[in-house]
């Protein structure tokens, strides 16, 4: 029997910590002070939260580094940790990803008190806890399934840390950019620090961007990757949709792909006809559009963790679908954009404008 | 039965449920069993058959089982609605689950766009 004991794995997963000093971001009781080894980080093109203000941070076991052969799915190694701290007037929780020995990860999340000295591991299934400053005083702690609906979409879980996101030429555009601190972790910094291996020189002495015929297409093309690729890629479980909103640093593949301005599956309220996924010049016929103007629980995009649709971002992407896409459609020099006259007539006889749909949404 | 589980047929469009009155009542079903309109709004029935552009033609096994041990249409859609009783059907095993997909993969594949679920009143008023 003793050999049997012997042999058992010794890859037993120890519960989750009870209170976030304990995963290791900060002493017991001095939240303030983040520990040595761990670095600030912010992606040029940040998820929306419903206008949450966030502070992130990655851990590498000491000799470590990333693995960045695949420069669009970096490797990390086992032992990585990464935290998030979302908050509106203070902060109210912090999410935590670990990747533990086995190469598995975990998920969870931490509540704040309300003396901000400690948080705390929230339920599996989440909770809604009070928050000043957040849309109608509530906020929505996911659930750990939910934490899985978008990070586990991706090729690698880790999502919002990789080379375009970290790029040093970033986007001023980008909506809710936040400014970059000489403090954060860039690619350049990753390499520097030793963090990052194998990344394909090519990157450094020019930075990923993503290729576009405009500022605004560059920015809405960031913002769809940064807030629908995760699950929306030719990769993930959602590959049979064939959407892919998701931006490659190797393989940079043009804003006029076909896929782009297929007929959806979705259809509008009280209609049975499709339209597309985006009309060039025509927003309030784009169900992308119309979608991410949604917040009922059938027709929002992204179908969770926001309550609140993004004005900023929205209003980047009907600019572009607005007068990018119809410019290049008129010039007729991309054939995606068939020459079609009854597609500059609203798809759906009747459909309200998005302004007025937005209205009826909310 | 040449239909079945194809959905709630898309050339059908049902009108807008009768406002029930105040008291315990408040779901009803429509005479096919493939609507449902309750304090969620109004559900349809889904095209369960492998037709590739309007039923399950195109989903993995995966993705079947994502669908109902999440709730979330895909795992990462929007929330499986009433009276689907997804909290039971999630606690199915993975064989279970998959031998249900194995077995509505062997449907007659059927074309037909079930119609997205509506809104509840009060939300579609606004």
């Amino acid at each position: 029997m003793g050999s049997v004991l012997a042999a058992t794995p010794e890859t037993v997963v120890s519960p989750l910590p009870e209170t976030l000093s304990a995963t290791g971001l900060f002493a017991p009781g001095k939240p303030q002070q983040i520990l040595a080894g761990i670095y600030s980080f912010s992606p040029q093109y940040p998820l929306w939260s419903d206008g949450a203000q966030k502070q992130r941070w990655i851990y590498l076991p000491p000799g470590s580094a990333i693995d960045a052969s695949n420069p669009d799915a970096w490797q990390f190694p086992n032992g990585t940790k990464l935290w998030k701290t979302f908050g509106h007037q203070q902060p109210v929780e912090t999410r935590f990803i670990e990747r533990l020995s086995d190469g598995s990860w975990r998920f969870a999340a931490y509540v704040w008190n309300a003396q901000q000295t400690e948080a705390f591991l929230a339920p599996a299934n989440g909770v809604t806890v009070n928050a000043e400053g957040a849309p109608a005083g509530r906020y929505p702690i996911p659930a750990r399934d939910d934490c899985l609906a978008c990070h586990e979409g991706a090729p690698v879980p880790v999502l919002g840390f990789g080379a375009l996101q970290l790029s040093p030429d970033r986007d001023g555009n980008a909506p809710h950019a936040e400014p970059f601190r000489v403090d954060q972790l860039d690619l350049t910094a990753l390499v520097r620090l030793g963090l990052l291996r194998n990344l394909p020189e090519s990157f450094l002495q020019k930075p990923p961007r993503i290729a576009a015929s405009s500022a605004v297409e560059r920015s809405a093309l960031g913002y769809l990757h940064s807030n629908c690729g995760h699950c929306h890629n030719h990769n993930g479980p959602l590959a049979l949709l064939d959407l892919d909103l998701s931006q490659s640093v190797s393989d940079s593949k043009p804003a006029s792909q076909r896929e782009l301005f297929l007929r959806s599956q979705f259809r509008l309220r009280g209609h049975t006809d499709a339209i597309k996924r985006i009309e060039p010049g025509q927003p309030e016929s784009s169900v992308l559009a119309l979608r991410m103007g949604a917040r009922d629980a059938i027709s929002q995009m992204p179908p969770l963790g926001t309550r609140v649709v993004d004005d900023d971002g929205l209003a980047m992407v009907i600019r572009w679908i607005q007068h990018d896409l119809q410019s290049r459609a008129e010039n007729h020099d991309d054939e995606t954009f068939t020459a079609n006259p009854s597609a500059r007539q609203p798809a759906v006889a009747g459909a309200a404008n998005l302004s007025g749909h937005r209205a009826e949404q909310r | 039965m040449t239909r079945a589980l194809s959905g709630q047929p898309a050339n059908e469009q049902p009108p807008a449920p009768p406002v029930l009155p105040e008291g315990p009542w408040v779901t009803l079903t429509s005479a096919s069993n493939t609507a449902f309109a309750g304090p969620w709004g109004v559900s349809f029935t889904a095209n369960l058959t492998p037709d590739k552009e309007t039923g399950l033609g195109k989903w993995s096994e995966r993705n079947f089982i994502d669908t109902i041990r999440t709730g979330r249409r895909l795992g990462r859609g929007r929330e499986i609605l009433p009276p689907m009783p997804i909290g039971v059907y999630s606690q199915m095993t993975d064989n279970d689950l998959a031998s249900i997909f194995a077995y509505l993969q062997t449907l007659p594949p059927i074309s037909n766009k079930v119609p997205e679920p509506l809104p509840p009143a009060s939300v579609a008023a606004h």
